[in-house]
């Protein structure tokens, strides 16, 4: 059993939900994604391998990924929420083209120490921030 | 807080309705009225109430469009709050800001980052992007909401 896996049934236990080979199932393929994934486009690559997991199904479960911090819900503008993998993944920002909706990462180290700066001196307690760069990329440009 | 001139603002969201094939009606230059009367930030459904208040029959439709379309010509900034409700606040007369937000009680400070835009500028050219916008908030625990979570 791998990490998540860990994280995953015990956060159901936690909450007094079923462990089910469907959220397993669903964990693996989106364990097996890069970058950001609409609830659709997950559900598209599950009916792929197993056609008897429905919409509704996905959906929950991403909500569960996200309540128990395996996955990270972004919204890049269009109304349309996407998920990241967030396990032992540093917080990052977005640049984010308005053209195509393809969205790249970056860490700027920058950031992270105004952000520290700023929560010191609010006396805050830190947890995390969201920073995101709205334009067109090279290609939706021209 | 500098002082503007909300007939000037009303003038220009004319043009820009015009300019957009939009029709310029009393209920969008009155919600544009009542945004620019309005200090900090408000959502929808606070319009709403206030313009009800005054009689004004706008469906919450038609604000929330007209608030979509006073964000996009930039009259208001649109503040995006996760799972809240968006927010929009005025965009002229102060300067671009953004906010330190208590994931408790939703508590908001202000804040301005001298360093923001180089950074984004250089950003941008290392990505090849042309910017638009951006959106950048900070998270955390008020003293008091984090004392609360402790207990």
């Amino acid at each position: 059993m791998n990490n998540e896996e860990k994280i995953l049934n015990e956060y159901l236990q936690r909450r007094g939900l079923k462990r089910t080979g469907q959220r397993s199932r669903i964990l693996d393929v989106f364990l097996s994604t890069t970058g950001h994934i609409s609830a659709y486009e997950l559900h598209a690559l599950i009916k792929k391998r197993y056609s008897n997991i429905g919409f509704s199904t996905v959906y929950r479960t991403l909500r569960i990924f996200v309540e128990s911090e395996l996955a990270r819900e972004v919204n890049f503008g269009d109304g349309q929420a996407r998920y990241e993998k967030a396990f032992k993944k540093r917080t990052h920002g977005h640049i984010i083209c308005t053209g195509c909706g393809k969205a790249e990462e970056f860490i700027s180290e920058a950031i992270e120490s105004e952000q520290d700066q700023i929560i010191a001196k609010f006396a805050y307690k830190p947890q995390g921030y969201r920073f995101e760069i709205y334009g067109l990329c090279r290609a939706c440009q021209k | 807080m500098a002082t503007f001139d909300a007939e000037a603002i009303a003038a220009a969201f004319g043009k820009y309705l015009k300019r957009k094939n939009l029709k310029v009606t009393a209920e969008r230059l009155n919600i544009l009225a009542e945004a620019l009367a309005t200090e900090g930030h408000f959502e929808a459904d606070d319009l709403l109430v206030i313009l009800r208040k005054k009689n004004r029959k706008t469906s919450r439709a038609t604000i929330y469009r007209t608030l979509v379309i006073l964000a996009e010509g930039g009259f208001l900034r649109k503040i995006c709050l996760g799972d809240r409700a968006a927010q929009f606040e005025k965009s002229t007369g102060q300067p671009r800001h953004d906010h330190l937000i208590c994931l408790g009680c939703g508590t908001k400070f202000e804040f301005v980052l001298p360093e923001l835009p180089d950074l984004q500028d250089r950003l941008c050219r290392q990505f090849g992007f042309a910017k638009s916008d951006y959106c950048f908030q900070i998270f955390g625990l008020c003293a008091d909401c984090a004392a609360a979570k402790n207990e």
